[in-house]
C-alpha cells in the first residue's frame, strides 16, 4: 500500500483543525453555561485531559511502529478480535463525519439560508470531503496549511473589530471558583478533543515518527488555548446569560458587529472559516475511516471504500429528524458518551494493557 | 468513452447552480421594514405596526422620490409573530427585516412585560439586532404619523436623531436591540430605554400621549423609561437620564449648567467632552456596598451674568477658578446621581446601574447566596458616589472677561 507522508508541523495543524472544528461551534455556549467566568479553566482542563488521553494512544502506537490500529489490532488480538476493532474505528470515523455534515449544514441553513433545504448542503459537502479523501492525506494536509491560518485570522479579525463593545468584567477570571461548574463545562470540549483518536489511524504517515508525540500534544494544547481564548472572548462580549442562550454565540457577535453603522453582518466570514475547517476534519476522518476499513479487509487501495462513503455519509447525516435529535441523541449521547470514549480511551487502554502483557513494547 | 461520460457528468453538475439558489428573492418583491411598533390592544392581543418604505437609490437618479415614504401596516395576533404574519393578509410583499431601524414599544405592553413579546425578534436571525429600541408614552401609533420636515428619509431619520442626541445632548438612554436583550436576560441589571415622542413643529412643543399629530412634526427623545425586570415601572426626566449616563460613563458630550463660582446668581455652562465611570460592588454581611466613581472632563461653554456687562476684576486664567468651576459641577452631578439612585431604590426598585451584574460576574459565589432576594439587597444597598471633574479650557475666550477701563461697574 502506498504510504503518504506528512510533516510533524502538518500533523500539529491537522490536530488543531480537528479539535477546533466542533468545539468552536458547540463549546463556548455549553462551557459558559456551566462554568461562567471560569470557562477558560474548563477549556484548558479539557485540553490537558485530552493530551493525557492522547499520550495513552501514543504509547500504544509506539508499541507498533509504522502500523495503524486496523493493522496492529489484528496482530495483537488475532483476526477474530482485531478485525472488529478496525471496523469500529471506520464506523466511528464515518459516524463523526455524518454528524458533522448534519451539524454544519444545519448551521448554514439556520443562519444564512433558512429556506434552502438541507440536502444540497449535505450532498455538496459529501462530494467535497469524498473528493478530498480520494486525493489523500498529503492533499488534505496541504489544504489545511492554507485553511487553518486563514480561518483563524478571519475569526480574530472579526473578534478584534467587535472588542470595543465588550465589558472587561464580564470576561475577567474570578477568584470565586465554581468547581462543579468547571468540571461540568469540561465534558463537551473534552469529547470534541477526543476526536484526536484519529492519530491511531494516520500516525504511520508522519515522516519523522520520533516527533509524533510532540506534534500531537502540541496540537491538542494549542487547540485548548485557542478555545479558551474564544470562549473567554465570547463572555467578554456577551456576558454569561446571553452567551449561553444561543447555540453559537460567536455567530451572534459576528451578526451584531457594527462598524461605523455601514458594515454589518459578518457571519458569512465566520461561517466560511468554520465550514472550511470542518471540511478538513471531515475529509481527514473520511480518509482515515476508508483507510482503516481497507486495512481491516486486507486490501491495498482505499479509494473504492472512499467512494462508498458517497452513499454512507449522506445516509448518516439524514438520520436525525431535527436539531434536538441531532444534538441530544446523535452527538451528545451516541458520539460523546459512547463512540468517542471507547475509541479514544477504552479500546486503546485495553490494547495497551494486552500489548504490555504480551511484551510488544 | 469513460472520460467523455465523466466530462458530461461534470458539466451537468456545473449547470445545477446556474438556476440560482432557493433564497433568491428580487428586491422589488420585498417590503423594507424601517420601524416596528408593538403594543397591546383590548382583549390582550398584540398589535404590530410595520412601517415600510420603498427602497431609495443612494445616488441621485433624476427621479423624484415618492411623496410619502412611510407606509404603516398593522395587524393583531395572539403573539407578535402571528401578528407580523397577518400583516401579509393585505400587504402584497414579503417583509424584509435586515434594515430595521427602530422598534417602538407601547406603554401598555411595556408595563405588562416585554421579554416574551420580543422573543420572535430575538430568535429570528434576519431581524437587525443593531436597531434602536424606544418606548412610547401611550400608544406607538402617533409616532408613525410623524411628518418629518428636516430629514425625510425614515431609514436615516432615527439614526440621525439618536446620534445627534448622544453626540450633543446626552439626555436620553438610547439602546440597541442587542443590548436591550442583554439587559433583559441578565438578572443583575434592569434596562433603561429611551422614550420616543412627537414634537409639534408648529406649536414648538412636545405632544402629550394620544394627541393629534400636526402636519409638521418631528420625532423627539424625551428622557428614559425605567424597567424592573422586563416591566416598565416609571419614567426618568431628561436631566435624570443625563445623570444616569454620567454614572454609566456613557456621556459622549453634553451641557450642564452650574452656579458660577464668582457669584451663585450667575451661571456657567460646562460642556462635557469626556466621561468615564467605574462601578465596584461587593457583599459585606447582609448588605451590598457599592461605589460609583465618575470622571468628567469639560470645557467652559458659556457664562451668564445676572447683571448685563458684569466683568471680572482679575482677568488672569486662575487655576483656582477652574477648580471651583469643577467643584460646582461635582456637587451638581453627585447630588443628581445620588437622587437618581435613591429613586431607583425606593420608587422603582430597579438596579439601573447593574450592581447585581457586577457582583454576579466578579463574585459569583456571593451572587448565588443573594440572587433570590436581590431586590431587597438592592433597595438597602449603600452606594457611594464620587465625582471628579477636570475643566480643561474656556474655549477661545478668557474665562473671566476683563473689565475695560471706563466700562460698567461690576454688579456685585
Amino acid at each position: 500500500m502506498n504510504i503518504e507522508r506528512i510533516s510533524s508541523r502538518q500533523l500539529t495543524w491537522l490536530i488543531i483543525s480537528v479539535n477546533l472544528s466542533a468545539s468552536m461551534i458547540l463549546g463556548p455556549s455549553v462551557i459558559i453555561f456551566y462554568a461562567k467566568q471560569s470557562a477558560w479553566l474548563s477549556s484548558l482542563l479539557a485540553a490537558l485531559l485530552a493530551a493525557a488521553g492522547a499520550l495513552l494512544n501514543l504509547h500504544l502506537i509506539r508499541c507498533f511502529p509504522g502500523q495503524t490500529v486496523a493493522q496492529f489490532s489484528q496482530k495483537l488480538l488475532g483476526p477474530w478480535f482485531g478485525k472488529p476493532i478496525g471496523f469500529y474505528y471506520s464506523l466511528v470515523s464515518f459516524y463523526m463525519v455524518g454528524v458533522c455534515l448534519r451539524m454544519i449544514s444545519q448551521l448554514v441553513k439556520m443562519t444564512l439560508m433558512p429556506e434552502t433545504p438541507l440536502w444540497p448542503f449535505i450532498l455538496g459537502l459529501t462530494l467535497l470531503v469524498v473528493y478530498s479523501a480520494w486525493l489523500g492525506l498529503e492533499a488534505i494536509a496541504r489544504a489545511n496549511d492554507l485553511i487553518l491560518p486563514v480561518s483563524l485570522v478571519g475569526l480574530v479579525f472579526m473578534l478584534l473589530l467587535a472588542a470595543p463593545e465588550g465589558r472587561p468584567y464580564w470576561g475577567l477570571p474570578v477568584w470565586q471558583l465554581n468547581l462543579p461548574g468547571i468540571v461540568m463545562g469540561t465534558f463537551t470540549p473534552l469529547a470534541c478533543f477526543g476526536e484526536v483518536f484519529l492519530i491511531l489511524l494516520i500516525a504511520p504517515a508522519l515522516n519523522k515518527p520520533t516527533e509524533l508525540r510532540t506534534a500531537a500534544v502540541k496540537g491538542i494544547l494549542t487547540a485548548g488555548l485557542i478555545l479558551a481564548a474564544i470562549t473567554q472572548f465570547v463572555l467578554f462580549m456577551m456576558g454569561s446569560f446571553r452567551a449561553s442562550a444561543y447555540f453559537v454565540p460567536v455567530m451572534r457577535i459576528a451578526e451584531e458587529l457594527n462598524i461605523l453603522d455601514i458594515f454589518e453582518r459578518f457571519e458569512p466570514l465566520v461561517l466560511a472559516g468554520w465550514l472550511t475547517i470542518n471540511s478538513v476534519k471531515m475529509s481527514l476522518l473520511t480518509y482515515a475511516g476508508a483507510r482503516s476499513l481497507t486495512e481491516t479487509l486486507n486490501r491495498q487501495n482505499y479509494r473504492p471504500v472512499a467512494l462508498a462513503a458517497l452513499l454512507v455519509l449522506p445516509l448518516l447525516a439524514f438520520l436525525p429528524r431535527n436539531l434536538a435529535e441531532n444534538l441530544s441523541i446523535y452527538v451528545e449521547t451516541v458520539a460523546f458518551k459512547i463512540l468517542i470514549p471507547i475509541a479514544f480511551l477504552i479500546l486503546p487502554g485495553i490494547m495497551l494493557i494486552i500489548a504490555k502483557v504480551k511484551k510488544h513494547a | 468513452m469513460h472520460k467523455k461520460v465523466w466530462v458530461f457528468m461534470l458539466l451537468l453538475a456545473c449547470s445545477l447552480p446556474l438556476s440560482g439558489c432557493w433564497n433568491r428573492i428580487e428586491p422589488e418583491e420585498y417590503a423594507w421594514i424601517t420601524y416596528v411598533g408593538l403594543d397591546l390592544v383590548d382583549g390582550g392581543q398584540v398589535k404590530v405596526d410595520v412601517c415600510v418604505m420603498p427602497p431609495l437609490s443612494p445616488v441621485p437618479t433624476g427621479v423624484a422620490p415618492p411623496e410619502k415614504l412611510m407606509h404603516v401596516f398593522s395587524a393583531t395576533g395572539d403573539t407578535v409573530f402571528e401578528a407580523v404574519r397577518r400583516v401579509n393578509a393585505y400587504m402584497p410583499k414579503r417583509l424584509f427585516w435586515p434594515y430595521l431601524q427602530a422598534l417602538v414599544i407601547g406603554e401598555k405592553l411595556a408595563r405588562q412585560g416585554v421579554e416574551q413579546h420580543l422573543d420572535a425578534l430575538f430568535r429570528n436571525t434576519r431581524v437587525r439586532k443593531n436597531a434602536w429600541v424606544f418606548i412610547a408614552q401611550g400608544s406607538p401609533d402617533m409616532v408613525f404619523e410623524v411628518n418629518p420636515q428636516i430629514e425625510k428619509n425614515p431609514a436615516t431619520l432615527i439614526d440621525f436623531l439618536v446620534k445627534t442626541e448622544s453626540s450633543f445632548l446626552g439626555k436620553s438612554r438610547v439602546i440597541r436591540l442587542k443590548d436591550f436583550q442583554q439587559e433583559l436576560a441578565d438578572p443583575g441589571v434592569d434596562p433603561l430605554v429611551s422614550v420616543l415622542g412627537v414634537w409639534d413643529a408648529e406649536q414648538q412643543k412636545l405632544l402629550p400621549p394620544g394627541a393629534a399629530v400636526p402636519s409638521k412634526s418631528e420625532f423627539a427623545l424625551n428622557g428614559s423609561a425605567v424597567f424592573h425586570g422586563d416591566e416598565l415601572v416609571g419614567w426618568l426626566s431628561p436631566d435624570e437620564s443625563q445623570f444616569f449616563l454620567l454614572a454609566k460613563g456613557k456621556m459622549k458630550t453634553g451641557l450642564i449648567v452650574v452656579p458660577h463660582p464668582d457669584n451663585p446668581e450667575n451661571l456657567a455652562g460646562i460642556e462635557i467632552i469626556g466621561n468615564k465611570a467605574g462601578l465596584e460592588a461587593k457583599v459585606e454581611g447582609d448588605q451590598v456596598r457599592a461605589a460609583v466613581k465618575i470622571k468628567i472632563t469639560g470645557n467652559l461653554g458659556d457664562q451668564w451674568f445676572k447683571v448685563s456687562g458684569e466683568k471680572a476684576q482679575d482677568h488672569s486664567e486662575d487655576p483656582e477658578f477652574y477648580r471651583q468651576l469643577g467643584e460646582q459641577l461635582e456637587r451638581k452631578v453627585k447630588a443628581g446621581v445620588e437622587s437618581l439612585l435613591a429613586r431607583s431604590q425606593t420608587e422603582f426598585h430597579s438596579d439601573i446601574l447593574g450592581l447585581g451584574d457586577y457582583i454576579c460576574n466578579r463574585y459569583p459565589n456571593d451572587w448565588e447566596q443573594i440572587k433570590s432576594g436581590w431586590e431587597e439587597y438592592y433597595d438597602k444597598a449603600a452606594i457611594e458616589v464620587e465625582v471628579k471633574v477636570n475643566i480643561l479650557a474656556p474655549n477661545v475666550l478668557r474665562s473671566r472677561l476683563p473689565k475695560q477701563s471706563g466700562g460698567e461697574e461690576a454688579g456685585t
